[in-house]
C-alpha cells in the first residue's frame, strides 16, 4: 500500500476518529471531575438526597403547621446552678380557638459548633396551667438552639428559638 | 390492587428514584407487522438524502439558503401559505387520526418507539440478555463482564447514533455535501461537525437514558390525547367484563368464579413503560400493543380465547355499541380534504416568477431631466423559481410614459432573486398635486404576467 493510497484512506475516517475522540476526552473530562469531587470534598456528594429532601420537607411541614395554628412560643431559662442545670419552662400561648389539645411536648437543645451536649427531652405539663411546660435541662453557658415540637392529634408543628446563656 | 396508580408514576419510587424499566419481550401476532413498519420506515429515513428527484435530493431542508425542496417542488421562505397549509393539514391530519385510531402513531410510527423498541433495546437485549438478566447485570457490582458488556452496548449504539445523526444533518445540508465535509478535518467544518455531536448526545441521553420517560412526562403528542380521544376512538385496552374477579383457581373454587385474567403479569412486564394496562385507559400507554402479544400468548396456552387485552374502543371494552362514525370525523375530516384541496389546487397553479415594484428609503424621491421631464427611480425586485432561465419584460398602456431596464427584456437566472433598477419617465403636465398613478405589466417568457398599481412623484406646483 503506497503512501498516498493511506492517506486517502484516512481522510475518510477523520470524523469518526474525532468524535471517538471527542467522547474519550469526555469522558476523561468527567472522570477528572468526579475523582476531584469525591477526593476533596466527600461530604458534598450526598448518598440519600431523596429521604434528606423528604425529612426537610417534614421539618418545613411542621414549621407551616406552628404557623397555620397560630401558636406562640414563649422560652424562659433560670440561671444555672454548679453542674449546669437550669429550668426550662415553656408557655405555649395560642391566638386561635378552640384550644389544640396537645398530646406532648419535647425539646431539643444544641449548640452550633458542639454537638457533645446535644439532648432531646420531654417536656412535663403543669397542671391546671394550659400550654406551661418544664423540664430540667444540662446547659452549660452560651448560645443554645431549641426545636421545641408540639405533638397534637392533627400532627406536629416545630418551634425554634435561640438564646444566650450567662 | 393498589390505588398508587392513580396518583403516582409508575416508573418513580416513593422516595422519588426512578425505577428503571426492563421490559421483556413477546413476538405475537402485533410484533411482526410492527416489526416490519419499523424497518421500513427506517429504511425510508436512511435513504431519502440519497434519492433524488429532478436532480435535487428528495427530501433538502436548506434552512442555510431558505429553500425547501420536497420530490422535486422547491419552496422558498417566501412561500408561506403553503407553510400554513401544510401545518394545518397536519394538525388537523393529528386530529382525525387522533380520534380515529387514539395513538397508533405513538405504537407504530412515532421515532422515539421505532428507534427505541427496533434499534437500540435490541442491541441491548443482544450483549446483556433479556430483562432478567439485565435487571441482574445492573445490580451486580462492575467487574470485568459488566464493564465489557456496558462498553460494547454503548459504543455499538453510539456508532448507531451516528448514522442516525449524520443522515438527519444529511437533510439540511445535502448527504454529498455531508459526505465531502466528513473527507475534510473536522476543524473545517465545525458547526456541521459539533451538530453531529450534538444530536449524538441528545440520542444517547434519549435512547440510553430518558427512554419511555420521553413519553410518559414530555411528549406534548401525549398531552394532546384527552381531548382528541373519545370512548369510540380505538385504544389498547383491557377487557374487564371478561378478566375479572382475575386470579388463579384456589382448591376449591370453580373456575366459573373466575374471569379469564390468570394473573400473571406477564402484560405488565412486556409494558415498555412499565404500566399494568388492567388499572384502565392511561395516559402512560403508547399504545406499543406489546401487552396484546403477551396477553394472547397466554390465552393460548389456556385454551380461552384471544383479545382479552386488544385493540378495541373504551365503548366495545365496556361491552356498548361502537361508533367509528361521529360528528368529530366528519368534521376534522372535511377540514382535512379542505386542507388537502386548497394546497392541491394552489400546487397544481402555482405561479413560478414573483416580481415587486418598490422604492429604496434612501432613494430621492424624483429627479427632473434636461428635457424638462420627471424621473421616478424604482426598484424591480424578481424571484425566478423556475429551473429555468426566464426574461422579463416591463409596460404600460398609459401614453406618454416611458420605462426603462438596464437590459428589456432582462434575464434571471433560475433559482435566483435579483433587484434591478427603473426608471419611469414622464411629463410634469401629468402630475396631479405632485402624484400620478399608473399600472406597470410585467411579464415574462413563460406567460407570467402581472398588473402592478405604482404611484409616481413629483412637484406639486
Ligand atoms: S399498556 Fe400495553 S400497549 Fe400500552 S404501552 Fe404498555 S405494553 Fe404498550
Ligand atoms: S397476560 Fe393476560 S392473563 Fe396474564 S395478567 Fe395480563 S391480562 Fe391477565
Amino acid at each position: 500500500m503506497n503512501n498516498s493510497s493511506t492517506l486517502s484512506k484516512f481522510q475518510y475516517y477523520k470524523w469518526p476518529l474525532a468524535i471517538v475522540l471527542f467522547f474519550i476526552c469526555l469522558a476523561i473530562f468527567h472522570s477528572f471531575l468526579l475523582m476531584t469531587a469525591f477526593s476533596k470534598h466527600p461530604d458534598a456528594v450526598d448518598q440519600a438526597p431523596y429521604e434528606k429532601g423528604i425529612a426537610y420537607q417534614q421539618v418545613i411541614d411542621k414549621i407551616e403547621n406552628a404557623y397555620v395554628w397560630g401558636l406562640k412560643t414563649e422560652i424562659s431559662i433560670s440561671s444555672a446552678d454548679p453542674d449546669n442545670q437550669r429550668e426550662v419552662s415553656v408557655n405555649i400561648l395560642e391566638t386561635k380557638t378552640p384550644k389544640l389539645s396537645i398530646d406532648k411536648v419535647t425539646i431539643r437543645s444544641f449548640r452550633a459548633n458542639d454537638s457533645s451536649l446535644d439532648q432531646e427531652k420531654e417536656l412535663n405539663s403543669v397542671v391546671g396551667d394550659y400550654g406551661n411546660y418544664r423540664q430540667i435541662l444540662n446547659l452549660p453557658k452560651g448560645l443554645w438552639i431549641f426545636e421545641i415540637t408540639i405533638v397534637t392529634p392533627q400532627g406536629e408543628a416545630l418551634v425554634k428559638k435561640q438564646k444566650f446563656l450567662s | 390492587m393498589t390505588d398508587t396508580f392513580r396518583d403516582t408514576l409508575y416508573t418513580i419510587d416513593h422516595s422519588g428514584r426512578r425505577k428503571w424499566v426492563y421490559p421483556s419481550l413477546v413476538r405475537g401476532r402485533l410484533y411482526w407487522p410492527r416489526f416490519v413498519v419499523a424497518y421500513i420506515l427506517m429504511l425510508v429515513y436512511l435513504v431519502m438524502p440519497w434519492i433524488k428527484v429532478a436532480g435535487q435530493q428528495a427530501i433538502f431542508l436548506n434552512i442555510v439558503n431558505r429553500r425547501f425542496v420536497f420530490f422535486g417542488v422547491e419552496f422558498w421562505a417566501t412561500d408561506t401559505f403553503y407553510l400554513f397549509l401544510v401545518l394545518g393539514g397536519l394538525a388537523i391530519a393529528l386530529f382525525f387520526f387522533t380520534s380515529l385510531f387514539g395513538r397508533l402513531w405513538c405504537g407504530w410510527a412515532c421515532p422515539e418507539t421505532v428507534f427505541l423498541e427496533f434499534l437500540f433495546r435490541p442491541i441491548e437485549r443482544a450483549i446483556e440478555g433479556n430483562s432478567a438478566q439485565r435487571l441482574r447485570l445492573d445490580q451486580q457490582p462492575w467487574n470485568f463482564t459488566k464493564i465489557w458488556k456496558k462498553l460494547l452496548k454503548h459504543g455499538l449504539c453510539a456508532f448507531f447514533a451516528w448514522i442516525l445523526a449524520s443522515t438527519f444533518l444529511a437533510y439540511f445540508i445535502g448527504a454529498e455535501t455531508l459526505i465531502q465535509m466528513m473527507q475534510g478535518s473536522p476543524t473545517d467544518n465545525l458547526v456541521p461537525f459539533s451538530l453531529t455531536i450534538i444530536f449524538m448526545g441528545l440520542m444517547g441521553f434519549q435512547f440510553g437514558w430518558f427512554r419511555e420517560q420521553f413519553c410518559t412526562v414530555l411528549c406534548p403528542y401525549a398531552r394532546f390525547q384527552s381531548v382528541l380521544m373519545d370512548s369510540n376512538s380505538l385504544v389498547v385496552g383491557y377487557d374487564s367484563v371478561r378478566g375479572e374477579p382475575r386470579g388463579k383457581a384456589k382448591k376449591g373454587q370453580s373456575d366459573q368464579e373466575l374471569g379469564d385474567c390468570v394473573d400473571c403479569g406477564l402484560c405488565v412486564r412486556v409494558c415498555p413503560t412499565g404500566i399494568d394496562i388492567r388499572n384502565g385507559m392511561q395516559l402512560e400507554c403508547i399504545n406499543c400493543t406489546a401487552c396484546i402479544d403477551a396477553c394472547d400468548s397466554i390465552m393460548q396456552k389456556l385454551g380461552r380465547p384471544l383479545g382479552l387485552i386488544r385493540y378495541d374502543t373504551e365503548n366495545g371494552l365496556n361491552g356498548e355499541r361502537r361508533r367509528i362514525l361521529r360528528p368529530r370525523v366528519f368534521i376534522y375530516g372535511f377540514i382535512l380534504i379542505a386542507f388537502l384541496t386548497a394546497f392541491a389546487f394552489k400546487l397544481n397553479n402555482r405561479v413560478l416568477s414573483e416580481t415587486q415594484i418598490i422604492r429604496g428609503a434612501r432613494d430621492v424621491p424624483y429627479s427632473a431631466l434636461a428635457n424638462g421631464q420627471i424621473t421616478n427611480h424604482l426598484h424591480l425586485k424578481i424571484s425566478n423559481k423556475s429551473k429555468q432561465l426566464r426574461h422579463y419584460s416591463v409596460s404600460t398602456s398609459e401614453p406618454g410614459i416611458s420605462l426603462l431596464v438596464p437590459n428589456s427584456p432582462y434575464p434571471v437566472e433560475p433559482g435566483l432573486i435579483v433587484t434591478t433598477p427603473l426608471f419611469v419617465n414622464f411629463d410634469k403636465s401629468k402630475l396631479n398635486a405632485g402624484k400620478l398613478k399608473i399600472v406597470i405589466k410585467i411579464s415574462d417568457d413563460s406567460g407570467y404576467s402581472e398588473l402592478r398599481e405604482v404611484t409616481l412623484l413629483g412637484p406639486d406646483e
